[in-house]
């Protein structure tokens, strides 16, 4: 593979528009594509499930990949927490949905105990389901997500960076030095690749 | 320049454009116009094609993106084997171009086609806005010597 160029400028693979989630399809922790039909087809209706992983394994991918499959079939809302604040605005959205409609949430944890309470308390109202992403088991577990090298090692090979630049010794690296955080390891390789590529630059300007 | 396009289940249709200046660098303020085609729709019927000039950014962190022009035309005639399109637009006097570490401000022309299955196809063509020296790679740190402390009254 090569390095990709806009113009005269290269382009960092490892750029969040790349790594995103939804961007990339989920795979289980060595590296292979998750069934997401099959994690779907295990949402029970009028339920609670979570998918639970440490930081940076994952678990916000395979939501938005989840929650897309999801909405073939019913009205789905996806919603990312960042904190109690947003407690109101997600009740609200609830408060909205149709009978049977199946609400994803990132961040569980944020909520803070109250705010679970009554998101719980509110999509039970409404009928809806709750599928959402914890670091620790908070219910019914659909998926756990973990990391491997493996795994970072074939989420590079899909970004598609030049092996000249990031090789096999830096992924690996990234991956003992973030304690298989792929998303902090992903954002390292974004230093690095820039350090490199603009290194080599200046080197053939001189 | 390179362009990009969205949608792996589609690899024959194919979007190329091409800019009124060959090296694609415009200065703030000036007029743009860009062509475009549209090729290898094939036998799904379109719904309609969306035109735009924006800016996004592109880094490590939060993005951002802004819309210069917007343009949704109707869908072209099934007879059409290549759809053709033009867009001219006034470039605003910011943002510019920029090829920073953290982050990129990258202006692109897209170019969206809407099928009536409900699937979409991307393509972006970018072009730069001024012409910003990109960031160089920051210098290793120089250490410094401390100064050397004075003591008064000390005879020698």
């Amino acid at each position: 593979m090569t390095v990709q160029w806009i113009g005269r400028h290269a382009r960092n693979p490892f750029a969040t528009r790349f790594i995103r989630p939804g961007m990339i399809p989920p795979l289980d922790a060595e590296g292979r594509p998750v069934s997401v039909a099959a994690l779907a087809a295990r949402v029970p209706r009028g339920g609670f499930m979570a998918l639970v992983g440490p930081h940076g394994s994952g678990k916000s991918n395979l939501l938005t990949a989840l929650a897309a499959h999801l909405a073939h079939d019913a009205v789905v809302l996806q919603s990312r927490v960042r904190g109690a604040r947003d407690v109101p605005g997600l009740l609200a959205r609830i408060a909205r949905l149709p009978v049977g409609a199946i609400a994803c949430i990132d961040g569980w944890e944020r909520l803070g105990t109250l705010g679970r309470v009554a998101v719980r308390g509110v999509a039970w109202c409404r009928g809806c389901d709750l599928v959402v992403t914890a670091h620790r088991p908070c219910g019914p577990v659909l998926a756990r997500c973990t990391t491997t090298p493996s795994l970072l090692a074939r989420l590079v090979a899909l970004l598609g960076p030049d092996e000249a630049v990031i090789g096999h010794d830096d992924v690996a690296a990234a991956y003992d030095r973030h304690a298989g955080n792929v998303r902090e390891a992903l954002l390292e390789l974004y230093d690095l690749f820039e350090q490199r590529i603009r290194g080599s630059a200046a080197a053939v300007r001189t | 320049m390179t362009s990009e396009s969205f949608d792996r289940s589609r690899p024959t249709l194919r979007i190329d454009a091409q800019f009124d200046r060959v090296d694609r660098i415009y200065a703030p303020g000036a007029p743009l116009t860009a062509r475009y085609w549209i090729a290898g729709i094939g036998q799904e019927q379109v719904r309609s094609i969306e035109r735009s000039i924006d800016w996004y950014t592109e880094g490590k962190g939060e993005e951002d993106l802004g819309v210069h022009f917007f343009e949704r035309i109707p869908p072209p005639s099934p007879a059409d084997a290549v759809v053709e399109g033009t867009v001219t637009t006034t470039l605003p006097a910011s943002p510019l171009s920029y090829e920073g570490v953290i982050v990129k401000v990258r202006w692109c022309l897209r170019v969206r086609v809407f099928f009536t299955s409900g699937r979409d196809f991307v393509s972006e063509h970018v072009f730069a806005v001024g012409d910003l020296p990109p960031a160089r790679p920051a210098a290793p740190a120089t250490r410094i010597a401390p100064p050397v402390p004075v003591i008064r009254g000390a005879s020698t």
